[in-house]
């Protein structure tokens, strides 16, 4: 918006000597310069008496003859009356009001003094001022450049009391203006700025300055702009040398015509403001670290930042010229890095896998492996082709390969051995893995307590009192009671600081069948030790959870997992029952994935008799000799163990 | 088991394994639509409306938390101490034959946290203090912390009998020493004089 302050007239009071020669009139200076548009304006008024006239003036106001007062306009006189005497003065005060629509300009008037029969009078220009009008619109671009070449702006006139203009200056002689055309409300100026016109605002002088309005004289567009480099990088600052061609030689010499450059990016987001030095044609541009792939527009200002243009910069830009942010190259694929994954354990005589990841399958990669044992240590293992050091090929696009080592000698301690895989030509990219050979040897308790570092110990005692053979009753003392043997399993581990997890596994024996059950000399439920019911040849048959300690340094152990097991069998009737049964005890790595077997086979079995007394509690039946008990080895499973 | 119960207890140590257990627990139950499912799944299957699901599906989910060790499960499978395995009458005559039954053969979520182990102890505590707890949920809460506590189970009998002595509920606090004292009765062999220590 362009405010514009119109001033119609002046107040100054114009001292017009008046005639009689007895008394006179002389207004003073006024309170204002000017009376506002609904305001108020005072002058004090001298009545002074010539010749020692004496009586009371009464004084009056009125236009000059064949003139008006101004559109809504008053007065008053305070006094309206004085006294004068010999040679005294008589003071009042005379004050004008106006209304909103009293119209700008001068005006005549006169103030009438009347003693008896003379009349004097004093005659003074009233300037009413016009309420303060603004330019709501302009035609045109509102930028005159320094081409000579004239521009048209049309500015609005809201004022109601604002007179017609016709004629406008400019204090500048290298800026011209002219009233082409006004109405009431409008005002449409024609304005010129030579090509020797600097940069810069200009004040336009309507009606020889009864009203002023503001021109922006801006350079001429330069007629080509370049940049270089042509492009910039993002999230770094850039100088970027600017080459301007066909721009008015008086940008720049003139220190508000510094010319600058507006950068925004692809969006039109302001990425920041660059001065310019023309001394050095430099700019320098800081795009966001975002915005690569994008570019910065460069703006050229050819006007100042005057305060008309303040938020409307529009008109004062050239461009853009684009300067492309690319984006930036690939990053060159991260050298391949392996990762090595595997048990804690590889078992003695056997084999487990390790998992080698390889990071940037991109491109073929040749691995070199080797196996150590750590100084002062014993153990040994191999590649599944035999060696301590072999190389594996990955090819491009596979990312994991399983690498199979087998265990040859048992590890003194754990974790001693140590499986390390580098990338061939790439140093620094070996890791390693350390791992034991584990061991694991099996015994047998079928007397006396459970061990005290056996877990497992705890829940079997709550249904037994010791191994062995007995009647027990699990899992509640109000659960049927049966014929059992209570048989504890020891694995011992080598190394013995091994932490692993190591469960006791157990299967039937592959004989076929591994057991069978007799109701007095006859086969009972011959369909039990058979595969469909779970408990055929070879069919795994582990201890439930409760009954296993598969932790080799738990309680103290240093080195020992145990499993519990309680074969045997109850009653359905009064008869004699009997239970043969041959199983297959074996170490598993359980926490390898797949679990892997860890020791040799363990073969033992299990034969109970049950009856019960006269009373009814059941005992063991002992009609068929060494019969009721737990050994290693193989058991026959007839009745009668013949 | 054999006899008196449908025991699913047998399948294969190998195919347990398979399922990452490191215990040799069978994987026992089946349930096609939970198979291969994350633990969040079987929790979230255990928190639907029980009368809704499939036996087996319970069983299942439990017994698969329980091998994954999933604690954030406990809260639930304290809820289900007392779901049990129900009876197969066509078995209910026979002897029982080869292996002793575990109480969690009966009730799976017994196993599943004695598996999870000791994250488990304090809400099967408080599922022993509160009275909402049935009798047979609360007998099973203690035979699970024996089973949490079983290297020391005195550790469970001092937990219990702190835990008794401070509760400000006369009720809750009875209940927790009882359970104390019951667990103290449970203890056998050198464990019994360090089990009756941990009553004072």
């Amino acid at each position: 918006m362009h405010t514009l302050t119109g001033r119609a007239g002046s107040s100054s009071p114009i001292l017009v000597a008046t005639g009689g020669g007895d008394f006179t009139i002389t207004p003073g200076l006024p309170t204002l310069p000017n009376l506002p548009a609904g305001g108020s304006i005072s002058y004090p008024v001298t009545v002074s008496s010539i010749g020692s006239q004496s009586g009371n003036v009464n004084l009056a106001l009125a236009p000059p003859a064949g003139g008006s007062m101004p559109a809504g306009v008053t007065y008053s006189f305070v006094p309206p009356q004085v006294y004068v005497s010999g040679s005294g003065v008589g003071p009042s005060t005379l004050t004008l009001y106006s209304t909103a629509g009293t119209p700008g300009g001068a005006y005549p008037l006169v103030i009438t003094g009347t003693l008896g029969s003379a009349q004097r009078t004093a005659a003074f220009s009233l300037g009413t001022q016009v309420t303060g009008f603004q330019v709501t619109s302009a035609t045109g671009s509102g930028i005159v450049h320094n081409t000579g070449q004239e521009v048209q702006v049309t500015h609005s006139v809201p004022a109601g009391n604002a007179p017609a203009y016709t004629t406008c200056d400019t204090a500048d002689q290298d800026v011209s203006c002219r009233v082409i055309s006004a109405s009431a409300g409008t005002v449409t100026l024609g304005i010129t700025a030579s090509a020797s016109a600097v940069h810069g605002t200009r004040v336009l002088n309507l009606n020889n300055g009864a009203a002023t309005a503001h021109a922006a004289v801006g350079d001429v567009a330069p007629t080509s702009i370049s940049v270089s480099p042509s492009e910039v990088t993002a999230g770094q600052w850039t100088q970027v040398a600017v080459t301007i061609t066909g721009l008015n030689p008086s940008c720049g010499a003139n220190a508000d015509c510094v010319p600058e450059a507006l950068v925004t990016d692809s969006q039109g987001n302001g990425v920041t403001w660059a001065a310019f030095n023309p001394a050095y044609s430099m700019i320098e541009i800081d795009p966001p670290a975002d915005s690569a792939g994008g570019t910065v527009d460069v703006w050229w200002a050819i006007c100042d930042d005057f305060v008309d243009f303040d938020e409307d910069w529009g008109p004062c830009l050239v461009g853009p010229v684009p300067i492309p942010i690319p984006s930036p190259p690939p990053p060159p694929p991260p050298p391949p890095a392996l990762s090595l994954s595997g048990p804690q354990g590889v078992p003695l005589s056997g084999t487990n896998t390790f998992s080698l990841s390889v990071s940037s399958p991109s491109t073929a990669q040749t691995i070199q492996l080797s196996l150590s044992t750590n100084s002062g240590t014993t153990g040994s293992a191999q590649f599944q082709g035999g060696g301590t050091a072999t190389t594996v090929n990955v090819p491009a696009g596979s990312s994991v390969v399983s690498i199979a080592i087998s265990g040859i000698q048992v590890s003194s301690s754990a974790n001693n051995i140590t499986l390390t895989a580098a990338i061939q030509g790439v140093p620094g990219s070996a890791v390693t893995a350390l791992f034991s050979v584990v061991g694991v040897t099996i015994s047998m308790n079928t007397s006396g307590q459970p061990a005290g570092d056996d877990a497992g110990s705890a829940e079997f005692l709550k249904g037994a009192s010791a191994l062995g053979t007995g009647i027990d009753q699990f899992p509640t003392n109000t659960s049927p009671q049966s014929c059992n043997v209570g048989v504890e399993f020891v694995g011992r581990v080598s190394p013995s600081n091994y932490t692993g997890q190591i469960t006791l596994a157990r299967n039937f024996a592959t004989a076929n069948p591994p057991g069978e059950l007799y109701k007095g000399q006859t086969q009972y439920d011959p369909d039990y030790f058979t595969t469909s019911k779970g408990h055929g040849p070879g069919q795994p048959d582990t201890s439930p959870p409760e009954l296993l300690d598969t932790d080799p340094q738990s309680g103290g152990s240093q080195g020992k997992v145990y499993d519990i097991d309680v074969p045997g069998i109850g009653l359905a009737s009064d008869d004699i029952y009997r239970f043969r049964a041959n199983f297959v005890e074996y170490a598993v790595l359980s926490d390898s994935s797949p679990p892997v077997i860890a020791s040799p086979n363990f073969p033992w079995w299990a034969r109970v008799s049950c009856t019960q007394d006269s009373a009814g509690n059941l005992k063991l039946s002992t009609d068929v000799n060494n019969d009721n008990q737990a050994g290693t080895g193989t058991t026959p499973i007839t009745w009668n163990l013949q | 088991m054999e006899v008196t119960l449908n025991a699913h207890y047998a399948a294969g140590i190998l195919a347990a394994f398979c399922f990452g257990t490191a215990s040799g627990a069978p994987a026992a139950f089946s349930c096609a639509e939970l198979e291969g499912a994350k633990p969040e799944v079987h929790l979230e299957h255990l928190q639907r409306d029980r009368s809704a699901l499939k036996p087996d599906c319970i069983f299942y989910a439990i017994e698969q938390i329980g091998l994954k060790r999933y604690a954030p499960a406990v809260k639930t499978l304290i809820k289900y101490l007392d779901y049990r395995v129900p009876e197969d009458p066509t078995k209910a005559h026979l002897p029982v034959i080869m292996r002793a039954p575990m109480l969690g053969d009966v009730y799976p979520a017994v196993r599943a946290l004695f598996l999870i182990g000791k994250p488990a102890t304090p809400d099967v505590v408080e599922a022993i203090a509160s009275p909402d707890t049935t009798d047979v949920a609360r007998n099973n809460a203690i035979e699970a912390l024996f089973l949490i506590h079983r290297e020391d189970v005195s550790e469970a009998v001092a937990q219990l009998n702190r835990a008794g002595k401070e509760s400000i509920d006369w009720q809750a606090s009875q209940r927790l020493l009882d359970a104390a004292r019951r667990m103290a009765d449970m203890c056998r062999g050198p464990a019994i004089n360090s089990c009756m220590n941990a009553l004072r």
